[in-house]
């Protein structure tokens, strides 16, 4: 059986549950200047699910302390609402999509994706990104693995083999095989879900961003390699992917200078991995 | 428990300084500012041997990660990588 085309993906794209309400707010809110806490508090009371990890996370933050968590309410005054919405975001996304079949777990797809996501959120505030845009973005960079997957296990279980096996990046591996890769596979989800069109162009990138010209894109291509140096997720045999000259000087980023930030980084990556039990 | 690096806002205004022990009090009020990481002083046990074997580790373990050919700016970050490796493991 021949794998998926890449034009066919959409088909695919519809056999994958559709983004948590809440995540779809989140994202919306991050161009509108009129989204504010009193509506997200009502997006995630409307979740009981997404309220148990909220007090969850906020109750191992105070763990050890006197009071416990018992309300959103508490949770966004003891954490904040920048804070807040990253653990409702990564935890949304976790859980919504949880596969775990025999040769792909997407829980260690999730932790990868929050390494880069805590270093793009890092590297924004350095550079004078937006942080929100760049920790949704970092989250959000591999969905087309998912994608890629449930349109055919057998080719990206293939797929998988050789990028282990062979010791070459997945994307190498993916192209051989699919004749495209997760950054094409995730645009096509992306574009299906309607995501902002900065998200899809961070998404397309990550991998090779010299070409699109996306400030965005430079910065989850240099996160994701930061996120291989600082050894962030359990991957199985890690390698730094090669690292874009362009994308780094696009971001005038000095590496003596900006490491620095590594200890932060480690310690958020930490932090947010407790808080989300992953 | 002491702090070992200062603690400081948006602004660089130092809210604590490094050498501060901190006690229950402290930390729930650096939690109520959102402060969400700090950097404490640990104490150090090992001898000169299990330093040294660690220091290889973390060499063998750079290298490994940074295996292949890759751009100058690939090599720039590993040496960054490696000197923040060697720095907090000795």
């Amino acid at each position: 059986m021949t794998a998926p085309t890449l034009d066919r993906l959409p088909d695919h794209a519809e056999a994958l549950p559709s983004l948590p309400e809440v995540v779809n707010y989140l994202i919306r809110a991050l161009n509108d200047d009129n989204a504010n806490l009193e509506t997200l508090a009502h997006h995630i009371n409307s979740d009981p699910a997404i309220v148990a990890r909220l007090l969850a996370a906020a109750n191992s933050v105070t763990a050890g302390l006197s009071k416990r968590v018992h309300s959103a309410g508490q949770a966004f005054l003891l954490l904040g609402a920048d804070r807040i919405a990253s653990i409702i975001l990564a935890s949304a996304l976790i859980y919504r999509y949880d596969t775990h079949t025999s040769g792909f777990n997407a829980r260690m797809l999730w932790q990868h994706s929050l390494g880069v996501a805590t270093c793009a959120r890092v590297l924004a505030e350095q550079t004078g990104v937006d942080p929100e845009l760049a920790f949704t973005s970092g989250l959000l960079h591999d969905i087309g693995q998912l994608l890629m997957h449930t349109a055919s296990p057998s080719h990206f279980l293939k797929a998988l083999d050789r990028h282990l096996n062979e010791d070459i990046p997945l994307f190498v591996a993916e192209r051989s095989v699919f004749g495209y890769d997760h950054c094409d596979a995730g645009r096509v989800l992306a574009t299906a879900w309607k995501l902002p069109t900065d998200i899809i162009d961070a998404i397309a990138a990550h991998h090779e961003p010299d070409g699109f010209g996306s400030e965005i894109g430079n910065l989850i291509h240099v996160s994701e390699c930061l996120s291989h140096a600082l050894d962030l997720g359990e991957l199985p045999s890690n390698r730094v992917p090669d690292l874009s000259e362009l994308a780094c000087a696009n971001l005038g980023l000095s590496w003596p200078k900006f490491a620095a930030q590594f200890a932060e980084i480690e310690a958020r990556f930490d932090d947010f991995r407790v808080s989300l039990g992953i | 428990m002491t702090l070992a690096r200062a603690i400081t806002d948006r602004e660089g205004s130092v809210l604590l300084s490094s050498g501060t022990v901190l006690d229950l009090a402290m930390l729930e009020r650096l939690i109520r500012r959102g402060v969400d990481a700090i950097s404490v002083l640990v104490p150090d046990n090992r001898d000169e041997a299990t330093i040294a074997e660690e220091l290889r580790a973390v060499e063998r373990r750079i290298e490994t990660i940074f295996r292949g050919a890759g751009s100058s700016a690939r090599d720039q970050l590993r040496d960054a990588v490696l000197t923040y490796r060697i720095e907090t493991t000795k």
